[in-house]
């Protein structure tokens, strides 16, 4: 039989050097909120043809907008093939929280440039204050914390203290991988980030469960003398093929959602591809050897 | 057949077959539309899906610039009192409805701004008052980032002070103003705890639609001498018309019994002298009080240049300035029609090729008992958007995405009790203990797995907001018939399949390692 437990401090180092890695990114290159939680604008504005960043500033930074100071970011030009199978050109527009009378100019200014957007063509337009921003991101925060320790409490009581523990500390570097590749690539953190992040969580501590689960079992039939690892290492092979096909099947049909899907669902679907991964890595190769670990702590403290 | 297996095949198809009649064939028929869901779609769709705009309005705490002006002529005196030389004072921010962020005072030195910071004559809390008017003003004073001399005075929003009945009010009468413009399936909600009013107008085409339904929420007020005498919030009724014997038109107006007295009592003492009304800080008219008005309902004869038309406009906007509260917007989504259609068809696209992809894994890996369980996913997505379209759910974008991964767990599911089965065979057992066995070992493990997901799910209902709700919503409907699937349709199927000469299904299951 493999012994995958000989190598267990390779597999939790490995873990400990990405999260150290994600931290370090996080820290340094910091996070590109997006309006759900700094509050700003976006507007999305189709337009006929190809447009350029530059053009678009020109004309938002025009005369009339002096007062304003519209602190409008770099606009970001957008092609994308709609289901019929057209070309369509769009660019978005990146400034803070306008009101209605800002948001009529911006959008007129647009349009006496390049053309009639009409609802038709599909103009989209996201607003939040930066109050509300703050608002959604500490009830985002208060949710990961909530939905962690609930998780906690309850695999406590269907397994053991210690379980809940080495399922946590997978489920911290799940997030935090997630993060760090989020923070490295510059891409956007909103509200259906931490929608993704929680359902990392509900996914990765279930590949845990199922391992335990077995744990739990193999620990009942233990013979004299089979050590923790031994039954951890039984109960990672008994139950790794599951792991890996639920995994190849759940990031299929997400790998199909972000090479199909719509631009505002591509970054949830790259935090699930990114997260189901590291929950699947880490179920197997950190929550339960670091479960044997600290089991065999206590076992020689005792004895 | 075993009868209990036999009943159990039935109840599933029957409910299977209600979940298709009552979700999925009035997609197709008009009539059992108009029977199950007054013509309305099944499967509600949200804004995202189909277009629309929706808006969320709070408290406006911001003050009139006129109000701003005395809270600073007020603090400039306090300034001058520990001896600071008089800086130089200017609003704060952009005008928006003629309100401000707050104040901004220059002084000669960044010492002198300091020593204000630290003498903290500018209190957090500010009272106001001015006529009938009072304002309790939360202060926010902080050094300019980019001006060491300069101090910024922020009005701040105060959550401790949600005028809770004015919300709820305002609430009432938007939602009756935008249930009379008869649009299909629009929504208006109270959230109470951080004092929100979400208002949803699917299919609406325009800003200037929206506006005219919530944006003049303004609140109406009569001014004498440019100070606010009385607001308008008991105004019952205001209705236009042409008056032939003076040739002009003339608004018809009714106050509550409240109003009617304070009506009374200003026009009584204030004979000859103009009583402006204002919307907010709009001017809408500037009627001479000729008379005092004393029953409650009294007429504004308007001038002879105005249409019938404009003075229609004045008397909606009075009505519509009965809102007890300035609101303004706080998060605004415009999601255009033709952008939605095409999220659905992306993401049914997207959803067909996911499961396609699913299935054809399952059959790979498990050949007859896979396409058992495919037959289980079907049916499983059938009872999902029956039970979808039983709560009435708003289907969203993000709620789209839920539905797909409660798939992949209704798929683990199955793995799990596949897996287990196999393990029962390998370790000797014949085809109906093992499969009795797989399902009764798979079980903890499937309930446990999934109870996870519903917490996460649980909590992202109670604390999530829009799109993150719709997701949660169809995660935690979705991972509870998964496990229904999985435990019993698939389970049912299995057994059916191999009721008859059981043992003969053993090399189905591929299990390697049997002897």
């Amino acid at each position: 039989m493999m012994n995958l437990m000989k190598h267990r401090k390779v597999f939790i180092g490995l873990a400990v050097l990405l999260v150290v890695f994600s931290l370090a990114v996080w820290y340094t290159k910091g996070l590109n909120y997006g309006v759900d939680f700094e509050g700003g604008t976006n507007i999305r504005f189709p337009v006929e043809r190809k447009v350029t960043s530059t053009e678009v500033r020109t004309v938002l930074e025009g005369e009339r907008f002096d007062e304003m100071d519209l602190k409008l970011t770099s606009p970001q030009p957008y092609a994308y093939i709609d289901s019929q199978g057209n070309q369509r050109h769009g660019v978005l527009v990146h400034t803070r929280f306008l009101n209605n009378q800002e948001q009529k100019m911006a959008v007129s200014a647009l349009e006496e440039t390049f053309g009639q957007a009409g609802t038709e063509a599909g103009l989209d337009v996201y607003g939040v204050d930066p109050l509300i921003g703050e608002e959604l991101l500490r009830n985002a925060l208060k949710a990961v914390i909530i939905a962690c320790l609930l998780i906690l409490v309850y695999i406590a009581i269907r397994f053991e203290f210690l379980s809940g523990v080495a399922g946590l500390a997978a489920l911290i570097h799940d997030v935090l991988l997630v993060i760090g590749i989020f923070a490295l690539l510059q891409k956007e953190i909103d509200a259906t980030f931490i929608a993704a992040l929680l359902t990392i969580i509900g996914y990765s501590i279930n590949d845990t469960i199922v391992i335990f689960d077995r744990i739990r079992e193999n620990q009942r039939f233990r013979k004299k003398g089979q050590s923790f690892d031994e039954v951890v290492n039984l109960s990672i092979l008994q139950t790794m093929r599951r792991s890996l096909n639920t995994s190849v099947t759940t990031v299929l049909a997400i790998l199909v959602l972000y090479l199909l899907g719509s631009p505002s669902i591509k970054n949830f679907c790259l935090a699930m591809i990114i997260g189901l991964m590291a929950g699947t890595y880490s179920s197997v190769f950190v929550a339960s050897p670091l479960w044997a670990v600290w089991k065999n702590l206590s076992e020689k403290k005792r004895s | 057949m075993r009868r209990d297996l036999r009943w159990k095949t039935w109840l599933i198809f029957i409910l299977v077959f209600c979940a298709f009649i009552y979700a999925i064939v009035p997609q197709y028929s008009q009539e059992l539309r108009g029977i199950f869901f007054k013509g309305q779609d099944p499967i509600r769709k949200g804004l995202d899906l189909k277009g629309g705009i929706e808006v969320i309005l709070a408290p406006d705490y911001r003050a009139e610039g006129r109000a701003l002006i005395q809270v600073m002529n007020d603090l400039l005196k306090k300034i001058e009192g520990i001896g600071v030389a008089g800086p130089e004072a200017k609003l704060l921010g952009r005008a928006d409805n003629n309100r401000y962020d707050g104040l901004l005072f220059t002084f000669r030195s960044a010492e002198d701004a300091n020593r204000v910071l630290r003498a903290k004559v500018l209190e957090k809390r500010f009272n106001w008052r001015s006529g009938v008017e009072s304002k309790e003003l939360l202060l926010d004073v902080q050094i300019d980032q980019g001006n060491p001399r300069a101090l910024q005075v922020y009005v701040k929003e105060d959550p401790a002070n949600f005028p809770k009945e004015a919300l709820y009010q305002a609430k009432v009468i938007i939602s009756n103003r935008v249930n009379a413009s008869g649009m299909a399936e629009t929504d208006v909600r109270y959230d109470e705890k951080n004092g929100r009013i979400q208002v949803q107008l699917p299919g609406i085409k325009s800003q200037e639609e929206a506006d005219r339904l919530i944006r003049s929420t303004g609140r109406l007020n009569f001014r004498l001498n440019e100070r606010i005498v009385m607001f308008g919030s008991d105004l019952k009724n205001a209705v236009a018309d042409f008056d032939t014997s003076q040739g002009a038109p003339v608004i018809h107006f009714e106050f509550g019994r409240v109003g009617a007295e304070q009506f009374a009592d200003i026009t009584s003492e204030n004979v000859g002298k103009t009583l402006a009304m204002y919307l907010d800080e709009e001017k809408l008219m500037e009627p001479v009080i000729n008379e005092p008005i004393t029953g409650g309902k009294g007429r504004i004869t308007l001038g002879r240049g105005t249409s019938l038309e404009q003075a229609r406009n004045y008397a909606i906007l009075m009505k519509s300035g009965a809102l007890p509260i300035s609101l303004r917007t706080v998060q605004m989504t415009q999601v255009a029609p033709t952008l939605g259609s095409e999220m659905i068809r992306q993401s049914l696209v997207a959803g067909i090729v996911g499961i396609i992809l699913i299935i054809l894994f399952m059959l790979i890996f498990y050949g007859l008992p896979g396409i058992m369980a495919d037959l289980a996913l079907v049916l499983y997505a059938i009872l999902v958007l029956g039970t979808f379209a039983l709560f009435r759910g708003v289907l969203t974008l993000p709620g789209v995405a839920g539905l797909l991964l409660s798939i992949g767990m209704a798929v683990d599911a199955n793995i799990i009790i596949y897996e287990r089965i196999k393990d029962e065979i390998r370790a000797g057992k014949r085809m109906r203990p093992a499969l009795q066995g797989g399902f009764d070992r798979a079980f903890w493990t499937i309930v446990d797995a999934n109870v996870t997901i519903l917490i996460v799910a649980g909590v992202l209902i109670m604390f999530g907001t829009g799109p993150v709700k719709g997701f949660a919503g169809t995660l935690g409907i979705g991972i509870l018939i998964s496990m229904f699937s999985a435990l019993v349709i698939t389970r049912a199927f299995l057994e059916l399949l191999i009721d008859r000469n059981p043992d003969q299904y053993l090399k189905l299951f591929k299990a390697r390692g049997v002897k």
